[in-house]
């Protein structure tokens, strides 16, 4: 069980970003209550470091997010590229 | 995977009827219906395309042509939309997005047809995959070129 000080995560990628991290979701939990979002990619980069080379927008909850918000237990983050729709 | 979700009012991930959509809009009331079809063009900055093939954030992206809808009918008088947009392959030639606009007038058709179809490319979250004859590659994402596998 996750304890009150820490939460879990949905992180969702797409696209290009899928494809270079060859996952297309990941769940991170006993992450510290309160993270930011940045701090969160912080985390990410570890695991995908392209992420520092590669422009894309964050989604919290299925809405456009600032990077200086604090994430709840249960976000979904999800990673966006540029859209290409159309 | 998310984009084998079932369809929503706005993600299809079969061939677009244009006829089904025109009937969502298509009232006495409208004296215009303005039609707009994007589709799958075989060349793309020099290159010969084979296939395109679209991905979304389908939550994300139906409720993003949602609210554009719903724009467009509150700033367009009299004006009624219905959005399409395909997921997955999309053959050349066929549609990849249909917008239907009816309207009481034809300026409010057109501009509201116009309207729809540009905040759809600039905001859903919808990506489309150019397949060649030597690889893949994600529009708007330099550096995703990878290579056939085996080519």
């Amino acid at each position: 069980m996750t304890s009150r000080s820490e939460i879990a995560v949905r992180v969702l990628l797409f696209a290009g970003l899928a494809e270079r991290a060859g996952v297309r979701e990941r769940r991170l939990a006993e992450l510290p209550a309160a993270l930011t979002i940045d701090a969160l990619l912080a985390r990410l980069e570890r695991d995908y470091p392209f992420l520092r080379e590669v422009p894309f927008t964050v989604a919290r909850n299925r809405a456009l997010a600032r990077r200086d918000e604090a994430l709840e237990d249960g976000d979904e983050v999800a990673l966006l590229p540029p859209v290409s729709g159309g | 995977m998310a984009n084998e979700a079932a369809a929503t009012p706005h993600l299809t991930r079969t061939r677009i009827d244009v006829d089904a959509l025109v009937a969502r809009v298509a009232s006495v009331e409208a004296g215009a219906l303005c039609t707009f079809l994007g589709t799958a063009r075989r060349h793309s900055e020099g290159k010969e395309v084979n296939l395109l093939c679209y991905e979304a954030y389908p939550e994300m992206a139906d409720a993003a042509i949602a609210a554009i809808v719903a724009e467009a009918q509150a700033q367009f008088a009299g004006a009624r939309v219905a959005a399409l947009h395909r997921l997955g392959d999309c053959p050349l030639g066929e549609a990849s997005v249909a917008v239907v606009a009816a309207a009481p007038h034809r300026v409010e058709a057109f501009a509201a047809c116009r309207y729809v179809i540009d905040a759809i490319k600039a905001r859903a979250p919808i990506w489309k995959q150019e397949q060649f004859r030597d690889g893949t590659a994600w529009v708007g994402d330099p550096g995703s070129f990878r290579p056939r596998e085996g080519g």
